[in-house]
């Protein structure tokens, strides 16, 4: 057998012999993994999907609330906004000097608890997201009938639509849709490419259509005799529905010297209390109040990697104790304290090893599980692999564990110099 | 005994002039002379605190001497301790008193485990189970756990494994205290008799003037080596 042959086969049958305590220290290690691995990845798949939500919007234009606020409702779609925005300033908006392109947004309404978007066309052309990606068609086309509507990817994969089917969208929001436009069915014209986005969890249909099936309604009631489909896609014809007002709009400046005149220019807008914001100020912003609870489970997840050090630390310790013996007779046999020093801090290594391999494995198995809950729930992304600063942090608890290891291994050392022979 | 001069750099042991002191504590050994021939038997009498750890740690290389010149095999003990280790792992088989073995690890890989210390060596597999073999420990329990060995096994395994690496010097530290009379003797003679075999000297240090009676040369430890104990002056 060789020399390093012999020294495994003496670090694996003394751990294998302390396999109990071994074992408990390597789970230790393991769950730390796990808990660390699964704070790093919700932490960047959250940034990530949080980053590409929106790009190439100049400015959210909402009523005056906070940016944060804005951002939660125009762009992920979670909330209520507070107040809507008149269309005559929205009309006022769009003709200012340095303002490009608007997209108006109309929330409120719900199918099966997904959002009805209500917008124009250049929404289509508008809206990116990620690296500037463009929102692309999967199958059909856009809207073109008042009634039609257009479902984001993970619409019609949850709920099995297909072109040409009808749906019936729901008077505000919630799962149950207990009061519904069923009076005005919708005809599914088009279905978007998955995008990862709040845009898939999105139904879009027109702002007409908006306005269309709310003609009748009154105080959050429907009147008992209601509109014609075909009367109502008369009056769109003839520019009859346009809306009172809109949630959101999505602006597109000239130029980006002009975003902040232009944003300046509809805060002080003096009919009507506005906000503009940046998005990515107002990303960075929503960030930092996500931010806190993402920091305080990391200040916890490295806790416990720390006490899993510390717990493997202490019972090398402890066991080194009950292995004076053992590194006696190793040195009696010709071993350099050096020597037993390195055996010692291997063999921690190992351990730690072990732990976060498996903490790996239990992670990379359970991302797949769990990944698809929380894209359907939460529309979080979670990346597969492991990202390369994931790899650095894994290595830096095994490197923990090694310069770990060296306390045990300078206590071994110590022993190994002061005890000569045992016993006599 | 304690004056041949014909002993100097041959032989399996010399120590001239040597001089040890504990530093912090007063104790302080010195050895004027002492020398071990060629596969000579040698026994040192001495009780506990008469140093006898001492002694044997300075022979073997694990303390080093602050003056004076060991020669183990016709090489003086280096100065670098790393050196010295490598010596004792070559030139020097141990066997202890007692929890000679390491009880994880089965018969077989106790007796090769010197060999991860010493020089590059063919695979010593084959040697350490003709070993073995010799001493009585059949093949079935070569590959146990050395847990299962009785004590009088485990103590001819440690002689197998102070043999692997075919030293020149074999130092035994009170290694019958375990065994009772009868078992006692027959160890001993399958150690005279191995490191007869292995032409390898052997140094056995014991409190037990029984067993002095079945060396050659018995020394008393007292005549080799003076010590000094010195109270610490507050």
């Amino acid at each position: 057998m060789t020399r390093l042959g012999l020294l495994a086969r003496l670090v694996g049958a003394s751990l294998w012999s302390r396999r109990l305590a071994v074992s408990l220290v390597a789970l230790a290690v393991a769950v730390s993994t796990v808990l660390f691995l699964s704070v790093e990845r919700l932490r960047t798949g959250a940034w990530d999907s949080f980053a590409s939500t929106i790009s190439g919007t100049d400015l959210i234009v909402g009523a005056r609330s906070g940016g944060v606020q804005l951002m939660l409702y125009a762009v992920f779609r979670i909330g209520n906004a507070t107040n809507d925005i008149s269309w005559e300033s929205v009309e006022d908006i769009a003709t200012l000097d340095d303002v490009d392109w608007i997209v108006p947004l109309s929330l409120g309404d719900s199918h099966r608890g997904y959002r009805v978007v209500a917008t124009t066309d250049a929404y289509f052309d508008r809206y990116r997201y990620g690296r500037d990606r463009p929102l692309e068609i999967a199958e059909g086309a856009r809207f073109d009938d008042l009634f039609d509507v257009v479902l984001g990817a993970e619409v019609a994969r949850a709920l099995d639509y297909g072109i040409g089917d009808q749906i019936v969208v729901a008077h505000g929001l919630g799962a149950a849709d207990l009061v519904r436009h069923d009076d005005l069915p919708f005809t599914i014209s088009g279905i978007l490419a998955g995008t990862g986005t709040p845009a898939d969890q999105s139904l879009h249909i027109s702002l007409e259509a908006m306005t269309a099936i709310h003609v009748d309604w009154a105080s959050g009631a429907r009147a008992a005799r209601t509109t014609p489909a075909e009367v109502l896609r008369a009056r769109a014809a003839d520019g009859d529905l346009a809306p009172a007002s809109v949630t959101a709009l999505l602006v597109g400046t000239t130029s980006r010297i002009a975003v902040f005149r232009t944003a300046r220019a509809i805060n002080d807008y003096p009919d009507e209390p506005l906000l503009a914001v940046l998005p990515g100020v107002a990303l960075q912003e929503l960030w930092s109040v996500v931010g806190t609870a993402e920091r305080a489970l990391a200040a916890i997840s490295a806790i416990v990697v720390l006490t899993a050090v510390v717990g493997l630390v202490a019972t090398i310790l402890a066991s080194l104790e009950q292995r004076r013996q053992e590194i006696a007779v190793l040195r009696a046999l010709g071993a350099r304290p050096g020597t037993i020093a390195g055996l010692l801090v291997v063999e921690s290594g190992f351990v730690a090893l072990v732990g976060v391999l498996n903490g790996v494995l239990v992670v990379l198995a359970a991302t797949p599980l769990v990944g698809a809950w929380l894209r359907a729930t939460y529309g979080l992304d979670l990346p597969v692999g492991l990202s390369l600063r994931e790899v650095f942090v894994l290595a830096g608890i095994v490197l923990a564990a090694l310069l770990a290891g060296l306390l045990p291994a300078w206590r071994a050392y110590r022993i190994g110099r002061d005890d000569g022979l045992g016993g006599g | 005994m304690a004056d041949r001069p014909d002993a100097v750099t041959v032989g399996a042991l010399s120590m001239r002039d040597v001089a040890f002191r504990y530093a912090g504590t007063g104790f302080a050994l010195t050895v004027p002379h002492y020398a071990l021939d060629t596969a000579e038997a040698a026994f040192l009498r001495g009780p506990s605190g008469s140093g006898k750890t001492t002694l044997l740690g300075l022979a073997t290389g694990l303390l080093a001497a602050n003056a004076g010149t060991i020669d183990v095999a016709g090489q003086t003990m280096p100065d670098r301790a790393a050196a010295r280790d490598r010596l004792r792992a070559d030139a020097i088989g141990v066997i202890h008193q007692q929890f000679n073995l390491l009880p994880y690890l089965d018969t077989l890989t106790n007796v090769l485990l010197p060999t991860a210390f010493g020089r590059d060596a063919a695979d010593p597999t084959d040697r350490a189970v003709h070993l073995l073999t010799r001493l009585g420990i059949p093949n079935a329990l070569h590959h146990a756990p050395a847990r299962a060995l009785s004590v009088g096994q485990q103590q001819r395994v440690a002689v197998a494994r102070a043999l692997i690496g075919s030293p020149r010097l074999i130092v035994a530290d009170e290694p019958t205290s375990a065994l009772d009379a009868e078992a006692r003797d027959t160890f001993l003679d399958l150690l005279f008799e191995r490191a007869e075999t292995a032409g390898a000297a052997l140094l056995m240090v014991s409190h037990d003037p029984a067993i002095g009676r079945r060396f050659a040369r018995a020394d008393d430890l007292r005549d080799v080596a003076r010590i000094e104990t010195r109270d610490h002056a507050p």
